[in-house]
């Protein structure tokens, strides 16, 4: 019996390396706990594939490691990031693959091909600290340009496979920060700004433009793009979307009153994630919708940890790309949207991570047309509970961040080759 | 605040009920409350029917016209609302706020001739009046019609025959529209007519500055304004101001000199310029500004002040161009420790230092220069006896003007330089009982008193002396005292006898006496093989080597050391110092490159880690 397990494993191990041919030395960058800068190693994956290497992802192995042949130049650039790594030589190569490869553990092999074009969806007077996904990228050195309403409009979408929404509002409510801050000229200068740019594209009003611009991406997704969304721009792109054929806006916000049954005339249908959520009218309230469910915590990080769902490796790969991790409870943190409420979601959308006993959701994907989107809670997942005008997050500080690999993740995953679905 | 179901049903009871009562005006008074409360619970249909209910009872009541008019205009039920405006026209037809209503009534149904027209018939009462232009510029805000605003207000003014009408209004109204040259065009009028409301302007301006071409803008009319006006100050302060806000030091000074003539200000203007610019770092500016005072207007109060500070910009920007010295900026450290590089541009600093402390010598600003060039000649040129012969001349009198003791304190550094053990303790000791000292200043002559005891090997002494410090973590000398306790305690074991004479090397190392305290470390070397302290005296004797120009024996001893310890704690220390010796002495950047990057691998958690990655980004960038 033992021997025959042997040779049956060996069997394995061979075939592998056939499958592979990795003869050669490998790299090893291990995703666990004792890597050095978790960050930086999405950056070096990305890199990697700029400069022609091959990387693999492994799926559940120590944490989501990645492998790449070895070179010299991929070892020297992870010395020079500070990312640890491990030269292995083919034969150990050969036995982590067919530990991934092993039908019993839950890990998988995902070859990463081309790395992706990235958009970044935000206004020209941006600051790259403003939003955690392009602190992200800025650290992990990982490039990517900016798009705004007119690019989008413009039909620029389709040169890039990944496109991240800043925590804009596309309902056309300026973040409802009316009663706060309609008085600071950031504000105003923001009112203003977007409003010459709606007229400058043919808009009557600014609400009425980022409804064109959330079809244009709703679009773009359906045509296999990857969306990525974090804090407001979740819940405000699904309401703009439910409320295509009705006005929610206040007259402080576009002009005119928004229409008495605008609640009825949601149309939950156009919605990718949310259904039958109640709008909040009131224009002076800093909140949307019931979606979110900041005002239910209590401001306060004690205690405020989400769990990672874990999900087939082999059957399900594209969850278990957007869930690796080194840790599967990671510390929660706020934002102008926090966590989504259960009740509201729609059954076809898969939960990635949730506040485990509570109705929040944190994170979670989905599937629209030819592509995929993804919405994570909160604004930075390093500062607990980040202010307007709060000092940018210093990510040399949080090299480890969990919160931060999960953006992360989101950009390695349509390097992804898409492979035959097991059955 | 929201009303629940319940409270509006109890509400709807006490109307039914109050209803019956037999005065009228209590029912309506319950009906207008009612009504009230179900707009502000958002239920307007409701609204408008007890808000019809009471319109018709009394159709002169101002309160349930705009009641019924609210509830219209949020239910959207425009049609009815222009139907019910124009009845209400019929009544009162000088009423222009119908008329601005009737007008946003017909915008938002889309019929914009209708919605003008109607505006045009508020103005028609009384083209005069100017209040209905502003009201109706409001009415065409609210609607987004910001160009619509715009013609109004300046209309109104024309009517009101002031050229000065609107202007905050008409201004906002171009920025909305992103017509910033426009709405800097209507301050500059502003300004123009009333100097006073500068600071209002300004105030205005920062609430279109950070959009993109919003400062440009104000810049280019100002700029412009400025030509078209040359007598006008208060156009020149607002151009200023805005180059400041640009960090545009350099017009700012142009302007300011025009403005410190046309002002005949006798420099005052320049000064207080030139204080800010030095505040804000901008030397070369605020160094051309001092110069300028102190040429001009030298006899007055604060000749004397530009004058210094003219001095102290030239030292900072020597001090920024000197290769001897440590810049936090550019994360370079220096390239050699020769003082006479630093010579010429020093030697400037203090000859004019001089003539300051010559032409002013019980003034403030005379003892200052005397404490500068104290300074200067100790840390630029180790002159101890020129620092000394003035700090002493210069030192009490400056502390009993000022209150600063800083020159008594480096008084007993400069003893220390000089060997002087004692007197530097005696003078330390001097100054520790000076009431004056703030906390960091008592608790950095204690450790300057425990280095004393460490150089002289009275190593209980220095660690007693150092124990309250290293556990004070709001000190800023802790992390000092701690490595000095820890380096202490650490080289004791088995025998005092080595960090003796680490320690005498220290103190010669601190007087400058580099082949000194080189030669005392090679002893160490020698003698103590087996000690602990042998390894950085190797560390420790290539950076005196350095320091006195000897880089290439100093490349000899750190690579001798890395042959012969290769299980020293100090190898990755021996590595940065080996590849910073070919970047900043050698001028061997690939070397030095392949040596950074020889660390990161041989060395991966070192503390150096990070400057070294630091460097190699540097050096890469460099080589592009």
């Amino acid at each position: 019996m033992k021997s025959i397990f042997r040779l049956s494993f060996l069997s394995i191990i061979f075939l592998v390396q056939i499958n592979f041919g990795f003869s050669q030395q490998k790299i090893l960058i291990y995703m666990d706990i004792p890597q050095s800068d978790h960050l930086k190693a999405y950056g070096i994956a990305y890199w990697s594939l700029t400069k022609g290497f091959d990387v693999d992802w492994l799926l559940n192995y120590r944490g989501g490691s990645f492998m790449t042949s070895y070179s010299p130049v991929v070892e020297n650039e992870c010395r020079v990031r500070g990312v640890a790594f491990t030269a292995i030589d083919g034969s150990t190569a050969a036995q982590i693959y067919a530990e991934v490869q092993t039908a019993d553990n839950n890990m998988d092999v995902i070859k990463l091909e081309k790395a992706p074009k990235i958009a970044v969806y935000v206004p020209p007077n941006f600051q790259p600290w403003d939003d955690a996904v392009t602190l992200a990228l800025e650290y992990a050195e990982i490039p990517y340009d900016k798009v705004w309403d007119e690019e989008v409009l413009k039909d620029k979408l389709h040169e890039y496979d990944w496109l991240h929404l800043h925590h804009e509002d596309f309902t056309g409510q300026y973040g409802k920060f009316y009663a706060q801050f309609s008085t600071f000229p950031w504000y105003i200068q923001t009112q203003a700004m977007y409003e010459a740019k709606a007229r400058e594209l043919g808009f009557k009003k600014v609400s009425d433009m980022k409804k064109a611009v959330a079809r244009t991406i709703k679009d773009y997704v359906a045509q296999g793009g990857f969306m990525f969304a974090m804090c407001s721009a979740t819940d405000t792109y699904d309401i703009a979307l439910a409320a295509e054929n009705t006005d929610i806006c206040d007259v402080m916000f576009d002009g005119d009153p928004p229409d008495p049954d605008c609640q009825e005339k949601l149309d939950f249908s156009k919605s990718w994630v949310f259904e039958n959520f109640k709008l909040v009218k009131n224009p002076y309230e800093y909140e949307y919708s019931d979606i979110d469910m900041t005002p239910t915590l209590g401001g306060r990080p004690d205690g405020d940890y989400f769990t990672l769902f874990e999900f087939s490796a082999k059957y399900d790969p594209v969850p278990t790309m957007l869930t690796q991790d080194h840790v599967v409870v990671i510390q929660g943190f706020l934002g102008q949207t926090t966590a989504f409420r259960k009740s509201l979601i729609k059954k076809s959308v898969t939960i990635l991570a949730e506040k485990k006993g509570t109705d929040e959701v944190k994170y979670l994907h989905g599937n629209f047309g030819r592509g995929t989107f993804t919405y994570y809670g909160g604004h930075d997942p390093e500062d607990y509970q980040h202010q307007v005008g709060d000092p940018p997050t210093d990510l040399s500080l949080h090299k480890t961040s969990p919160g931060y690999r999960l953006i992360l993740n989101n950009v390695l995953f349509p390097a992804a080759k898409k492979k035959q679905q097991k059955t | 605040m929201r009303y629940t179901p319940g409270l509006i049903n109890i509400l709807t009871i006490f109307s039914l009920i109050t209803s019956r009562a037999p005065a009228q005006s209590i029912d309506e008074q319950n009906l207008f409350r009612l009504a009230q409360t179900y707009e502000q619970a958002g239920q307007w249909e409701t609204a408008l029917r007890y808000y019809k209910d009471l319109f018709q009872r009394q159709p002169a009541n101002a309160n349930y016209f705009e009641g019924l008019r609210r509830s219209y205009t949020q239910l959207k039920k425009y049609p009815e609302l222009v139907a019910f405006l124009e009845g209400r026209i019929k009544i009162f037809p000088q009423d222009i706020m119908i008329y601005a209503y009737l007008g946003s009534a017909f915008f938002r149904m889309e019929r914009e001739d209708d919605a003008y027209a109607a505006w045009e018939r508020a103005i028609n009462i009384n083209p005069l009046n100017t209040s209905t232009y502003r009201l109706l510029a409001d009415q065409a805000i609210d609607n987004k019609l910001y160009h619509k605003a715009v013609e109004y207000l300046l209309r109104g003014r024309k009517a009101g025959g002031n050229s000065l009408l609107f202007v905050p209004d008409v201004a906002r109204a171009y920025v909305l529209q992103l017509k910033f040259d426009d709405a800097m065009q209507e301050y500059v009028n502003l300004l123009l007519e009333n100097p006073a409301s500068l600071g209002e302007v300004e105030r205005q301006i920062t609430q279109f500055a950070g959009l993109p071409h919003g400062i440009e803008a104000a810049e280019r009319v100002v700029k412009d304004a400025c030509e078209d006006h040359r007598n006008n100050v208060t156009l020149r302060y607002l151009r200023a101001w805005l180059a400041m806000e640009r960090k545009n030091y350099n017009t700012a000074y142009e302007v300011y000199q025009e403005i410190d003539e046309m002002q005949n200000s006798n420099g005052v203007e320049l000064m207080n310029f030139a204080r800010r610019a030095f505040d804000e770092k901008s030397y070369d500016v605020a160094m051309k500004a001092f110069q300028h005072v102190a040429k001009k207007h030298h006899d007055q109060h604060y000749g004397p002040e530009a004058e210094f500070f003219f001095v102290r910009c030239i030292e900072v920007i020597n001090e920024q161009n000197d290769s001897t010295v440590f810049h936090s900026d550019s994360g370079t450290k220096p390239t050699s420790y020769a003082s006479t590089e630093a010579v010429p541009s020093y030697a400037g600093a203090i000859s004019l230092y001089e003539e300051i402390a010559y032409t002013y010598p019980k003034h403030p600003v005379g003892l200052e220069a005397k404490y500068r060039i104290g300074y200067l000649k100790f840390f630029r040129f180790f002159d101890t006896d020129g620092a000394m012969s003035i700090l002493q001349e210069s030192s009490e009198l400056r502390r009993r003007l000022t209150g600063n003791p800083d020159g008594d304190i480096l008084i007993g550094d400069i003893f220390l330089a000089q060997g002087k053990l004692d007197q530097a303790r005696d003078q330390y000791q001097r100054v520790t009982s000076m009431p004056i000292l703030t906390p960091n200043q008592a608790q950095l002559l204690t450790f300057k008193l425990a280095e004393l005891d460490y150089f002289e090997a009275k190593f209980d002494d220095a660690l007693q002396k150092l124990q309250p410090l290293s556990v004070n973590s709001n000190a800023d000398i802790a992390n000092d005292a701690l490595l000095l306790s820890l380096h202490i305690i650490d080289n004791r074991k088995p025998t005092d006898a080595p960090l003796k004479e680490y320690a005498h090397a220290a103190l010669f190392e601190r007087q400058r006496k580099y082949s000194e305290a080189a030669a005392i470390l090679q002893n160490i070397i020698v003698n103590f093989p087996s000690a602990i302290i042998v390894d950085r005296s190797y560390i420790i004797r290539a950076s005196l080597e350095r320091k006195s120009g000897q880089s290439t024996q100093a490349l000899e001893t750190l690579q001798t050391f890395l042959t012969k310890f290769p299980e020293s704690i100090l190898r990755d220390q021996a590595q940065f110092d080996l590849a910073e010796l070919y970047q900043t002495t050698c001028h061997d950047k690939a070397r030095a490159l392949e040596l950074y990057q020889t660390l990161l691998k041989d060395f991966p958690n070192s503390l150096l880690s990070g400057e070294a990655r630091r460097r190699i980004l540097f050096l890469r960038q460099a080589n592009l």
